[in-house]
């Protein structure tokens, strides 16, 4: 029976590492896109802070989450506030995102409303 | 042994070397582009996205420390309330970011009188799409 589970760790050590090293490796180099990462998409092209900002709390998360269950060999006990941290970075880059949409939409609204002025005037 | 546990021992040799066959067939489909990655954590319109990226980031990390822990326990460890909370913060940041994204895209799609946005490109490419 020690014999089955040995194996089966194995099994799941090797997809696991192995999924890891290949997508590692395709995102260093690209192979897997990485465009845009960083950039607003939904009010123009322009470099996103609050993208910045959710990427660097989630690489903080991560690092403290890693070193925590090598030192505790346990699931460690998140504090708090770093869950508010990653819940309240999250709720700003959906406000940003938010604020796009609707940007893009009272543009979409504004566009109409002079084509109809447009037409009136010229007698359509 | 009794004939019970040595059926027991058969069915789970069986599995594990089903699974085992599975996974490499998967990671090797991989290895080969067999499997395409490319757009793993892009959204529908060739970008990159960030509550993708996020959740891949977090399954790796919570996936690996879960084996860690089974492999040096020999138990299956309690997850804590906060690391639900923190797949769960994810997981819902994903959501509403599609959320959003569709929403976007109908409105584009309305405007431009039923015709796909000029961003949603017929098929993902690598580079992004010109938006203006």
């Amino acid at each position: 029976m020690e014999t089955l589970s040995t194996a089966l760790s194995y099994e799941m050590l090797f997809l696991l590492v192995a999924l890891i090293v290949m997508i590692t490796y395709r995102l260093l180099t690209r192979k897997i896109n990485i465009e845009g990462l960083l950039l607003d998409k939904t009010s123009g092209r322009a470099f996103s802070p609050g993208r910045l900002q959710l990427l660097i709390v989630t690489l903080l998360i991560m690092t403290y989450y890693v070193m925590e269950v090598l030192e505790t060999k346990n699931f460690p006990n998140m504090p708090q506030s770093f869950v508010l941290a990653l819940g309240g970075s999250n709720l700003f880059y959906l406000g940003g995102k938010f604020y796009g949409l609707l940007a893009s939409k009272l543009e979409i609204a504004a566009t109409r409303i002079v084509e109809r002025s447009t037409k009136t005037v010229n007698g359509g | 042994m009794t004939k019970y546990e040595l059926l027991g021992l058969a069915i789970g040799w069986i599995l594990t070397i089903v699974i085992g066959l599975l996974l490499f067939k998967i990671v090797w489909k991989i290895w080969r582009d067999e499997i395409d990655l490319t757009y793993l954590i892009s959204d529908e319109l060739g970008y990159a996205s960030l509550s993708r990226f996020q959740m891949l980031l977090f399954s790796f990390v919570i996936a690996m420390s879960l084996f860690y822990l089974i492999v040096l326990k020999s138990d299956y460890p309690v997850l804590p309330k906060e690391i639900l909370a923190l797949l769960g913060i994810s997981g819902g940041s994903y959501v509403l970011s599609k959320g959003i994204q569709s929403s976007r895209d109908v409105g584009m799609t309305e405007a431009t009188g039923g015709k796909p946005p000029k961003e949603n490109p017929d098929k993902p490419t690598h580079e992004p799409a010109n938006g203006d």
